[in-house]
């Protein structure tokens, strides 16, 4: 709906006609973006997946309705906004047991499920002195809803998700690259998929704050990776109003939309030497997180490929099968989002025993991901139908032709991280998203 | 007789008592006084304005675009022969297939804008769009 809310700013009118178990989530849409209201056509849902005659016969029942709302709709008389300034946040009085408090905040959509930390004016002051930035600084209009984020209520957050004072300027970082229009958040937020957020840190901040990088440091027993993951997705889904069923339509959800997945990276155990953010420009000494959203992870258990290539192919296959349906073939990272320019990058989370492994055979990673970049190929027949049309320059091809899903090893991103075993992850992006966002950690 | 009994209900109202001293103290949970921020912020939103509204389609240029979603493309086909047959002195523009760029869901304001700008471009007097799911 933005890129109809965009038409309608230069001045075309628009109708739209709408799946109609997503008109809300457009009707939402289009408020947030500044307009009144715009002229929808319910139709039946799905229009996806069905067959030609069903979708044409879907058109000429709603033909009437279109022409109607073309040439005689009117937008519904919408009340005046009362302007509220964002800061300082409104206080509440509350008289009840903790329980009672945690309960309230869930009522009020002020939690997402798991216990929260009352978030005092004390308990915010005392965040607050992590940071330097003024707290009634508006560091993001977060989308869907387009709340008012600033610095004050990021401190609120944190006390909310158990973070501490000192986590402050990780926090702010992470609301900076979510909020890169790289990152696309309202379509990460509010897509039928189930994406969540991934942080990878770099730095000495690492072991400065307890950053989990090594054995289960995607699991439990990992408080501030966890109280990071959980402050995302409080911002997201209470002041950003991403919530299920009407506005973030994740047919099933994930995990990762309840406690974001933030890991470090294992710099020790990185045979290349060069961490991610190094490679990105920084330097070792920086403090830097990158954000992107992805598709949930798939897994590589390899115990068995002793040899870089051996190790590689197998990766290769599950790299292929990752976002299988939504994904193409020969995608480019320089070319933006299209249908079928579909999930551009991924990321290879390498456990060190792999990454060792791979390292005794490729001595460069830009080296591992051009032989992934070969050999991570699908049969036409088993990329969705449009998502792979390969150019003429390609040469003959039929069903059974090999095709692969990248062109460069820029879109194949690997970081070492976790503890050993023989074990690596799999995380491809959202189609929408740019590309990674990396910003410095600054304190 | 008596006196037996007495000390056996005495020492089991006793040890009663201790057992269910842990539940008393947990249901003692004080109710207190919080005071507490309001996580959910404010909305602020600049209004904008709608495009003027059309009263008729004849002669007009009617641009149909297609998000790249499967089978907006053929409702939008379907949607265009209608127009042909209904409303012949309309113009119809078919963007997906003059403009295969414009093939998607944005994704962010810079690359909507330039769809928008596309579509202007074309002269449109209004756009059909499909959003399908």
């Amino acid at each position: 709906m933005v890129d109809q809310s965009q038409v309608e700013k230069v001045g075309i009118p628009t109708v739209t006609a709408s799946s109609d178990q997503f008109t809300g989530l457009a009707k939402n849409t289009v408020k947030s973006l500044g307009l009144p209201d715009m002229a929808f056509v319910d139709v039946a849902h799905p229009m996806g997946m069905i067959s030609l005659q069903e979708i044409r016969a879907r058109a000429d029942e709603a033909f009437p309705k279109i022409v109607q709302m073309a040439t005689n709709w009117k937008p519904s008389a919408t009340a005046v906004q009362k302007i509220t300034p964002a800061y300082p946040a409104e206080r509440i009085k509350f008289k009840g047991t903790y329980e009672a408090l945690d309960k309230m905040f869930y009522d009020k959509g002020w939690s997402i499920g798991l216990p929260i930390i009352p978030p005092t004016p004390e308990k915010v002051a005392a965040m607050l002195k992590g940071t330097k930035r003024k707290p009634d600084e508006i560091v993001w209009a977060v989308p869907p809803r387009m709340g008012q984020l600033t610095v004050e209520l990021v401190a609120a957050y944190g006390v909310m998700a158990r973070c501490k004072p000192e986590h402050m300027p990780l926090l702010l970082a992470v609301v900076k690259a979510l909020s890169n229009p790289d990152y696309d958040w309202r379509g990460n937020s509010t897509t039928t998929a189930p994406t969540n957020p991934v942080i990878i840190i770099n730095g000495p901040i690492l072991d400065e704050l307890g950053i989990g990088y090594s054995t289960g440091a995607l699991g439990g027993e990992m408080p501030v990776n966890i109280s990071v993951g959980y402050f995302i997705n409080l911002v997201g889904d209470i002041i950003g109003g991403s919530v299920p069923p009407e506005i973030d339509k994740s047919t099933h959800g994930s995990r990762g939309d309840l406690v974001a997945v933030v890991i470090g990276e294992n710099e020790k155990l990185n045979p290349w030497k060069q961490s991610y953010a190094v490679e990105q420009g920084f330097k070792p000494t920086d403090n830097v997180l990158t954000a992107y959203s992805a598709y949930m992870g798939n897994i590589n258990v390899d115990h068995t490929s002793v040899k870089g290539e051996e190790l590689l192919n197998t990766m290769a296959a599950g790299l292929a099968g990752a976002a299988s349906g939504v994904s193409a073939c020969m995608t480019r990272f320089d070319r933006s989002y299209a249908v079928e320019n579909a999930v551009r990058f991924a990321f290879l989370f390498l456990g060190p025993e792999h990454a060792d492994t791979i390292y005794n055979d490729f001595r460069t990673k830009k080296s591992a991901s051009e032989y992934l970049v070969k050999k991570t190929v699908l049969p036409l027949w088993m990329y969705a139908p449009a998502r792979c049309k390969p150019p003429k320059e390609f040469g003959p091809y039929d069903a059974n032709t090999p095709i692969p899903r990248f062109t460069g090893p820029e879109q194949i991103r690997i970081i070492v991280t976790g503890g050993p075993g023989k074990q690596s992850q799999i995380w491809p992006t959202f189609p929408s998203v740019t590309k990674p966002v990396s910003v410095l950690i600054e304190k | 007789m008596r006196r037996p009994f007495i000390a056996r209900l005495f020492f089991a109202v006793v040890i009663g008592a201790g057992l269910l001293l842990p539940s008393v103290s947990i249901a003692k949970e004080q109710a207190q006084e919080w005071e507490i921020i309001n996580p959910a912020g404010v909305v602020q939103i600049k209004q904008e304005q709608l495009a003027p509204r059309i009263t008729t389609l004849e002669r007009k240029t009617i641009v149909l675009r297609w998000n790249g979603k499967h089978n907006g493309d053929n409702f939008l086909n379907r949607i265009a022969e209608l127009l042909k047959e209904r409303v012949p002195s309309a113009k119809v523009i078919k963007l997906y297939e003059v403009d295969k760029s414009t093939n998607k869901i944005s994704g962010n304001l810079a690359e909507s804008t330039r769809i928008a700008q596309v579509i202007k471009g074309l002269g449109a007097d209004i756009v059909i769009a499909a959003q399908t799911d």
